[in-house]
């Protein structure tokens, strides 16, 4: 505690401190909510000009931009069904149909409190376990447990946003396949590629989720436009109340969790959690159908989740210098410039400053939610801009967004195409939220379940044998198992009306 | 017209005439430092691996002096994924102006003698600089009594483990030529069999010896050298001809196992397209020469202990390397029963 205090003293007694602390929190919150200009991009081109500032404001640059970075990409997804970055996906899922529905407010405010709320949440936990959780982490989870933890996230996406769970199962079989497009990841051998290197490098899933979400958007919208059916979403600043709030208590609180540990697993970060805690929330929801229709719980679990993640992926990369994801590993850079090198004996060489950056995430998650309520109040008239001039400005956004992920061409072309498949999908009830999961979850799965297969000398059933990958792979087995057995209960019920009405 | 879509309506206009303004001021020429003003506007270097990582480190750290000296901008872009590889359609499509530049590493010749890509690095590209060269050790975790002896890591010890059975040491390594034939070579040396488990992702790669998963790293030093210091990984075998003065302790494949061999290298070197000017190529080689000895570069050096061997090659030398390093790799694919380009 003492330690906190010193840390937010240091924050907030320095107005250079201060200034920066709000430039990164609004940095973090504009560019977090463009598709191009995620806050990677921010943090890339900020950092040559870490240089000229003191190592405490360099580090604590990156810690606030971290935070409200990744709250920021909810706000578009929400309103405009375009998730500013891959984190934020799930949170289109449900977000963007209560934009539709006239609860764009709701769905922003659910976004803004639970983000405070699991950055918080992080924030007290990073401070007081760093060490132990660190040593936990990585001493119990390695491929063969994250592998199982996939498997069990997988195992549940089917039945998200359809209403038939054969095409459910087809969307993420789909997804699964697209996810292999590359080259395989422990061998490094060529698959799907057609024999070029632009497709060597595989189809990321960013210009798929762009043209998944943002682009078939604009076309779906755009139809109704030329057939006269079009309606402006309702524009609502109307704020969940504070029961229905306390209605998403286990919601938080599991997503919390799942955020914190998925943060701390190195190289997983923010993306497995919201997946992950979305994943969860249909599992344990008594409203499951309304998934991927506007259910408030799958804005509120990935939003809480991924900025869970943000305070929990500082712990390995603190305490044993492992980086969660892109922007964790730029935080090295930023260290490596000011010639330190984050590791476990940065605790102790530069106690201060960590403390520093303790404080000011822990700060940056509560700011999010002042901000929040007041950017939430206005943000939302963005819906007032008529679709002609919206739909190219969402167009061209994702576009510069595709292009800059990685300067490739082929991804540009990859978004559109998946605009188109996006629209087809839609339009025949395909679930696209199961094929984006395909792709990012079957990414992870593979490699993991690779180096798990090298590890267990390609026993399959050597799985069991662990008490970790045991535990999540049964789950997912027999969570497959009453998705079956749920499916052939309708597939059983619409035969017996077939019959009936062809008697 | 509403107040509010007038408001929207100037922000747009506002922000694309912003847009448009940072774009003609980085397009704006200006006369540089080489022939013939050259250059007059700026270069782009393509890096072929992550934000953040090695690589991109050692580009954002050479290319800054650099700029100074040309009297340039230099703009980096990341174009990553393929192991490295997709990078090259872009750096083949750009002119060959001097304009365009590549980082890359040893993977490029490795890659082609294997066949997966057809650009010759020796005919197809030019070389200018190798800014990087680093040798590879292996580690053990800090605190895994199973192979230390007075709390020294001990190399027969951990061959005793390995040749109890196939499979029976797991080592935590990547998918690039130059490691695989290394362990190879260890492994035919000592006679056993490992179990390599591969991952591109180095916080995964490290953490799985740190965390007690696998038992052996293998890897550049100066990319752990933090776990070094801290005590979570020790040095157990250098796979270099003799021992390096920063790990006295640690017994070198060549000197003390009587290894004779020629030790593969991590390199990170800057190419251009083949068909540059001459005259800009040799510029260009220069200055990036000069930017490896400035005062910011050499920083950079120490940090990243980079020093451990001498880490700069000069254009020619570049050049002999890469020619060298195809002979070597087709060598080394060769004694190993690994496919080979056909032609070679």
């Amino acid at each position: 505690m003492e330690n906190f205090l010193i840390g937010t003293a240091q924050l907030f007694t320095d107005p250079i401190g201060i200034l920066i602390f709000v430039v990164a929190l609004i940095g973090g919150l504009v560019f977090g909510a463009v598709p191009g200009l995620s806050l990677l991009t921010l943090a890339a081109v900020l950092l040559p000009f870490t240089a000229y500032l003191s190592s405490t404001h360099a580090i604590m640059l990156y810690g606030v931009i971290y935070v409200s970075g990744v709250y920021g990409g909810a706000v578009t997804a929400i309103l405009f069904n375009i998730p500013g970055s891959v984190e934020n996906a799930p949170t289109a899922f449900d977000g963007y149909p209560m934009t539709r529905q006239g609860q764009s407010g709701k769905a922003i405010g659910y976004a803004v409190t639970c983000s405070a709320f699991g950055g918080t949440l992080a924030a007290i936990a990073m401070m007081a376990f760093t060490g132990p959780v660190a040593d936990f982490a990585i001493r119990n989870f390695g491929p063969v447990e994250i592998f199982a933890l996939v498997f069990f996230g997988l195992a549940v996406v089917a039945g998200i946003g359809t209403r038939s769970i054969s095409k459910g199962w087809l969307s993420l079989l789909i997804g699964l396949l697209l996810g292999s497009i590359g080259s395989d990841p422990v061998g490094g051998i060529p698959r799907f590629n057609f024999g070029t290197l632009y497709l060597h490098g595989g189809v990321h899933f960013i210009p798929l989720i762009l043209g998944f979400f943002a682009v078939a958007e604009v076309f779906v919208q755009g139809l109704k436009l030329a057939k006269g059916e079009y309606e402006t979403p309702k524009v609502s600043v109307s704020y969940p109340t504070f029961y229905e709030f306390w209605k998403m208590k286990f919601v938080v609180v599991r997503s919390a969790l799942i955020g914190f540990f998925c943060g701390v697993l190195p190289g997983i970060g923010a993306t497995l959690a919201a997946f992950m805690s979305y994943n969860e929330a249909v599992r344990w929801s008594k409203n499951r159908e309304r998934f991927g229709k506007g259910e408030p719980e799958g804005v509120v679990a990935p939003e809480t989740a991924n900025n869970a993640a943000t305070g929990a992926a500082m712990i390995p990369l603190l305490a044993l210098g492992l980086p969660g994801g892109a922007l964790t590993a730029m935080m090295i850079g930023v260290f490596n410039l000011h010639d330190m090198d984050v590791g476990p004996l940065i605790m102790i060489e530069a106690h201060d400053l960590v403390w520093v950056l303790f404080a000011s995430m822990f700060w940056a998650s509560l700011a999010i939610l002042l901000v929040g309520v007041v950017e939430a109040k206005g943000i939302v008239n963005l819906l007032r801009i008529p679709f002609p001039i919206l739909a190219p400005a969402i167009l061209i956004f994702a576009t510069i967004g595709a292009f800059a992920l990685r300067g490739n061409i082929l991804d540009v072309y990859s978004m559109f195409v998946a605009g188109v498949v996006g629209f087809l999908m839609r339009k025949g009830d395909y679930s696209i939220p199961a094929l984006v999961m395909g792709v990012i979850l079957g990414q992870i799965g593979e490699d993991t379940f690779s180096r798990s297969m090298v590890l267990l000398d390609y026993n399959v059933f050597a799985l069991f044998t662990m008490p970790i990958s045991a535990v999540l792979v049964s789950a997912g087995l027999i969570t497959i198992a009453m998705n079956i057995i749920r499916h052939r209960e309708l597939f059983g019920s619409y035969y017996a009306d077939f019959k009936d009405e062809n008697a | 017209m509403k107040p509010f879509l007038k408001k929207t309506l100037l922000a747009l206009f506002a922000s694309a005439a912003t847009g448009f303004g940072v774009v003609a001021s980085t397009s704006v020429t200006f006369a540089g430092s080489g022939p013939d003003g050259y250059p007059n506007r700026p270069i782009t270097v393509i890096c072929c691996y992550g934000k953040g990582g090695g690589s991109d480190q050692a580009v954002d750290a050479i290319v800054g002096p650099a700029a100074k000296i040309m009297n340039a901008k230099i703009n980096k872009i990341n174009i990553t994924g393929g192991g490295g590889l997709n990078c090259l359609p872009e750096f083949l499509q750009a002119p060959a102006d001097g304009y365009t530049l590549l980082q890359h590493i040893d993977t490029l010749p490795s890659r082609y003698v294997e066949g997966r890509i057809d650009i010759n690095p020796v005919t197809d590209v030019e070389s200018l600089v190798i800014m990087n060269v680093a040798p590879t050790m292996l580690f053990i975790n800090g605190e895994d009594e199973r192979f230390m002896t007075d709390g020294m890591p001990d190399w027969e010890k951990v061959v005793a483990y390995a040749q109890q059975g196939e499979g029976n040491l797991t080592v935590s390594n990547i998918n690039i030529p130059m490691e695989l034939v290394s362990m190879a070579v260890v492994e035919n040396h000592f006679g056993f069999k490992a179990k390599q488990v591969l991952t591109g992702k180095s916080a995964e790669r490290f953490g799985a010896v740190i965390g007690g998963q696998l038992d052996v790293l293998m890897e550049q030093p100066g990319d752990v050298s933090k776990y070094v210091e801290a005590g979570q990984l020790k040095p157990v075998l250098a796979l270099w001809p003799t021992r390096f003065e920063n790990f006295p302790d640690t017994k070198a494949l060549g000197s003390d196992y009587g290894l004779d061999w020629e030790p593969l290298l991590r390199f990170r070197g800057m190419f251009t397209r083949q068909g540059t000017p001459p005259e800009i190529v040799e510029y260009l080689a220069d200055v990036f020469a000069q930017a490896y000895q400035s005062e910011e570069h050499q920083d950079f050096v120490k940090r990243k202990s980079l020093d451990i061997v001498d880490s700069f090659r000069s254009r020619a030398d570049t050049t002999k390397i890469i020619e060298d390093s195809v002979g070597v790799y087709v060598e080394a694919f060769r004694e190993l029963g690994l496919p080979i380009r056909e032609g070679l």
